[in-house]
């Protein structure tokens, strides 16, 4: 039958995934077919898009081959909490899974709506799921071998040490300014020492040099313009991935003890 | 009194609270590190500063 194979339409006389395997790239390690990693061996249908990675050091190897330095077994070894799964939170998971970081803790009482999409990390696929549960298929769509937890609540000070209990940094990824402040007070209350990465500024399509990382304290970095207010100018993708991308890096920074 | 990386003269025995408020900080959007520590909402009315502290604050804006 014919199938695509790494990408290529090949004619094939397997008839499953590990026939296919054995034949071919005996020392594969992951077979992804029509986009989902298989782990038992699965029966080919025309046209199957099969992706066999035969990187000598595994699919997350391959994945973090690129990384700086390093940093690769550090982050692998880490657990960053995300409070917040929308405009922030989404892109810094996202950032975070692609790096490498072993596990992810994310908490959102909310479900994707199709305005999120000009700037959050879901698509169309998504509509309607709760926004932890999306996440948790955009990152296992990246790396399935990080573990992700998810909590589909709204987080307080009653249940803030709890879900991030064992997290290495936690990043403020709130929406609303005076919830953006009681996670500060409550997370440097209840998990003192635990530092923390915020967002505040990144509404509109202003220029986004005035955006910045500053350090409050060796616990608390904040990122933004500082002043951009969402409900004024309106929020879109470019500036939310610049500050995402600011918080995601000192992340990783504070991980890998370069921060 | 350092805040913000700026200057400031406060008489001893101000406190905290008023002199956000006097700036113009909307309290219940600002988080303030005392001489590195974050201060609790609910101790800034109690919390006093003078000319030696060192304040960092941050008025938290919507939307991420």
């Amino acid at each position: 039958m014919i199938i695509v194979l790494n990408g290529e339409l090949t004619d094939v006389t397997e008839e499953t995934t590990e026939e296919l395997r054995q034949n071919r790239f005996p020392d594969a390690d992951t077979v992804i077919v029509d986009g989902e990693p298989v782990t038992t061996d699965t029966g080919l249908e025309e046209y199957s898009r099969v992706y066999i990675c035969s990187m000598p050091e595994g699919l997350t190897g391959a994945i973090t081959r690129r990384c700086t330095e390093g940093v690769a077994s550090a982050l692998g070894k880490a657990t960053v909490g995300i409070a917040g799964a929308g405009g922030l939170g989404s892109n810094i998971a996202t950032y975070l899974a692609r790096s490498g970081v072993g596990r992810i803790i994310i908490a959102d009482f909310d479900r994707v709506e199709p305005s999120n999409l000009n700037r959050q990390n879901y698509g169309l696929q998504h509509l309607g799921l709760f926004k932890v549960d999306a996440i948790s298929e955009v990152i296992s769509s990246i790396n399935p071998n990080i573990e992700v937890i998810t909590h589909a609540v709204r987080i307080d000070r009653d249940n803030v040490a709890e879900i991030f209990k064992g997290c290495n940094v936690i990043c403020e990824a709130f929406d609303v300014a005076s919830e953006k402040t009681k996670l500060v007070e409550a997370v440097s209350s209840l998990l003192p020492g635990v530092p923390m990465v915020c967002g505040s500024g990144m509404a509109g399509i202003g220029d986004t040099d005035t955006m910045n990382v500053r350090r409050l304290s060796d616990t608390l970095y904040l990122c933004g313009d500082g002043i951009s207010e969402a409900w004024e100018e309106g929020i879109m993708a470019p500036r939310v991935a610049v500050c995402a991308g600011m918080m995601a890096n000192k992340v990783i920074q504070l991980i890998s003890k370069k921060a | 009194m350092k805040a913000n990386g700026e200057e400031y003269t406060v008489a001893d025995g101000t406190v905290l609270s008023d002199w956000l408020v006097s700036q113009g900080y909307v309290l219940e959007k600002t988080a303030v590190l005392l001489n590195g520590n974050v201060v609790p909402r609910a101790s800034l009315n109690s919390t006093t500063i003078s000319d030696t502290d060192c304040l960092e604050i941050v008025s938290f804006v919507g939307g991420g």
